[in-house]
């Protein structure tokens, strides 16, 4: 990819207390490429894509999204220019059934095509009950399918995979492969090194509080620190 | 594609808008008859600020508890909007109910 990014949160500080999450950490997010975000957990990654997202506000640095720079980015304002942020912990409410999310979506971005996205995620089933009646795994894939009904710019998805069989991993990272083939940038976090490397483009590494931009997932495991500080010694690659 | 429709008409007609209008409602209506079974004069600047702040609070405890916040933000629905139009909202309710009470007397 030759283009500059859809989305850069640059330089990035943020702080809670006098805990340091944060140090001049940068994620940037291309068209047509997965980024995948890893680190240890408390390194920083959830911080840093809300922070992109517009969901948090950083003590410094800098949002660029849609030809604009920021430096206190607005989660609706990102989110009307074609940002989709997807939290660990899900996006359906429990005042709605899957159609109704999917509807809500459809008449706010005037797009169309639930039944489809349903049948293509395997939700036809249950796309009248409420969240609370599904599995773990089609609660993520409904998020899929809001994410497909959106048909967003750039896409955070922070853990889509996680606590998911190996089936509905499947499904998420080929629902996030079709969205990069169609020319959404995609930036996802988690811990699963497969799944990650499987589908990811390219890998940006969290180390406390920092990034490091470490190419794709062949380069990453290459890398003599990632490996040994991340992957673990006996891990084969 | 079609064209979209306006925010605010989206949201109040889901279920996720009607649901958060039902208990603003419900929150004002019961909050007044607090106020006015402790004593308060229900046309009293007292009675309407108690209300508006409970409301609001209540209104915050179910977006949390009805795990909205993320999916308005998603919908592209500002902080500052839906708070806006919650406040507007239970000052015309306040305005409508002072008026029944002065037609009443």
């Amino acid at each position: 990819m030759t283009e500059g990014p859809l989305l850069t949160a640059q330089s990035i500080g943020k702080s809670f207390g006098r805990n340091e999450v944060l140090k001049a950490a940068t994620l940037w997010s291309k068209s047509g490429e997965v980024t995948a975000l890893m680190g240890r957990n408390g390194s920083g990654k959830t911080t840093l894509i809300k922070i992109a997202a517009g969901r948090l506000r950083a003590d410094y640095g800098a949002v660029h999204f849609g030809g604009e720079v920021w430096e206190t980015p607005r989660a609706s304002v990102l989110a009307d220019l074609g940002l989709f942020y997807m939290p660990d912990s899900g996006l359906l409410s429990t005042l709605g059934t899957v159609r109704d999310h999917l509807d809500v979506i459809c008449r706010r971005f005037g797009t169309s095509g639930i039944e489809e996205a349903a049948e293509l995620l395997g939700l036809s089933h249950v796309l009248d009950m409420r969240p609370h009646k599904l599995s773990g795994g089609e609660q993520r894939r409904a998020d899929l399918a809001m994410m497909l009904m959106r048909k967003p710019r750039c896409v955070l998805a922070d853990e889509p995979m996680a606590g998911l069989t190996p089936a509905d991993r499947l499904v998420v990272a080929e629902a996030l492969r079709t969205m990069a083939r169609d020319g959404v940038g995609v930036v996802i976090t988690g811990h699963d090194v497969a799944d990650l490397f499987d589908v990811a483009d390219h890998v940006t590494w969290m180390v406390a509080g920092t990034t490091h931009q470490i190419g794709t997932p062949a380069e990453a495991r290459e890398n003599h620190q990632f490996v040994r500080d991340y992957l673990g010694p006996g891990r084969p690659h | 594609m079609s064209t979209p429709a306006p925010t605010w008409l989206v949201i109040v007609t889901s279920p996720f808008g009607r649901g958060l209008v039902v208990t603003g409602i419900v929150a004002w209506l019961f909050l007044h008859g607090v106020a006015t079974a402790i004593g308060v004069p229900p046309n009293s600047a007292v009675s309407s600020g108690w209300v508006l702040v409970m409301t609001l609070a209540l209104l915050a405890v179910e977006l949390r508890r009805r795990r909205l916040r993320d999916l308005f933000a998603v919908l592209g629905v500002s902080g500052a909007s839906l708070w806006g139009a919650a406040v507007i909202t239970l000052g015309v309710l306040e305005v409508v109910f002072r008026l029944a009470l002065a037609v009443m007397e």
